[in-house]
């Protein structure tokens, strides 16, 4: 599957995913949060939420700010 | 600072959103040379409130110096939503900073027009209205306008951030007599003015319209001399603070001497 992370382009060959297994395919490991399509996953929910052909993740994390 | 001004700052502690402080200033950690000089500024503002966000991370990264810094301080972290145009996305990057920060303080901020930054008014209270339903302590970037400030309140915030003029632009109170309305309609709010200060007079002048606290970035991360600017905010504030507490003399049109008039000398005798 095609999935866009942090507006880049991932292919998978895996048709689905949890976040969970994304993150850890990307090396996330902590001091982040994660959007999918726009909308927070809360992270005791990355094992159950999937991702599927298409999906748009936001991963964020701190950096300075006014 | 010396016993006297310890002592008028002491019993003057600022409670925000449940929480006490001993400085009226909330800093930014953005725009400065380095992260070192930020931090040297950060600790000689005296603020104990500091402004940070949520930008997109690569994965793998070895952990995150500026956010280690940032705890290392041991102050309260004000996450904004900058960057936001519409509610929806500051409900989500509000949600995000929760769990990232492990607060629920946000510094509510919906753009509305790139020229000048302005704050969208009705995106604003829509997400205000949910952020505060979900349990957050919302304090909003507003305009100075009464009518949204009233919205705000109704929606739930018992802090309101009025901009003194334009994200960045260092020009002061674009318009004391707003501020100065809003300070009078609500007594009880707590209000900081946000953005456009440039220099201290500026902070002296927000804290003199009895203003309980300012949030500066740009004036002092982009300082000649960051540290040195960030004591001479801190200053500031003590002076408009003060300032505001014994109370002004009533402004005259016309001219009055200070030395005595009794027993002037003989130039004017007849």
């Amino acid at each position: 599957m095609t999935i866009y992370v942090n507006g880049e382009k991932k292919v998978f060959e895996k048709e689905q995913m949890s976040v969970r297994e994304l993150l850890d395919a990307l090396q996330y490991k902590e001091g982040f949060a994660v959007a999918l399509n726009t909308t927070f996953v809360l992270n005791t929910t990355y094992e159950t939420t999937m991702i599927k052909e298409g999906d748009v993740l936001d991963i964020l994390a701190p950096v300075q700010g006014g | 600072m010396s016993h006297t001004d310890m002592i008028d700052t002491q019993n003057d502690k600022w409670i925000l959103e449940g929480k006490e402080f001993d400085s009226r200033m909330m800093i930014g950690s953005a725009l400065y040379p380095s992260p070192k000089v930020m931090k040297e500024a950060i600790e000689a503002s005296g603020a104990q409130i500091v402004t940070v966000s949520l930008r997109r991370q690569s994965g793998g990264d070895k952990g995150n110096p500026f956010w280690k810094i940032i705890k290392s301080l041991g102050v309260q972290v004000l996450p904004n939503t900058a960057g936001c145009h519409t509610a929806q996305e500051a409900i989500t990057t509000a949600m995000m900073a929760r769990e990232v920060f492990g607060t629920n303080w946000i510094k509510v901020e919906v753009i509305g027009n790139q020229y000048n930054l302005q704050p969208d008014p009705f995106e604003l209270v829509e997400a205000t209205k949910v952020l505060v339903k979900e349990g957050f302590r919302v304090l909003p970037y507003t305009t100075d306008d009464l009518v949204l400030a009233q919205r705000l309140v109704d929606a739930g915030c018992t802090t309101l951030m009025p901009w003194g003029s334009p994200i960045g632009s260092g020009r002061g109170l674009m318009n004391p007599y707003n501020l100065k309305a809003i300070r009078k309609q609500f007594p009880n709010l707590q209000l900081i003015v946000d953005a456009g200060i440039g220099k201290p007079s500026h902070a002296i002048q927000a804290m003199e319209l009895g203003y309980d606290g300012i949030l500066l970035n740009s004036a002092v991360a982009l300082a000649h001399d960051p540290v040195q600017m960030a004591r001479a905010f801190k200053h500031a504030l003590t002076a408009g603070r003060l300032g505001y507490k014994a109370g002004a003399m009533q402004e005259r049109d016309m001219a009055s001497p200070s030395t005595p008039t009794i027993g002037t000398p003989f130039w004017h005798q007849a």
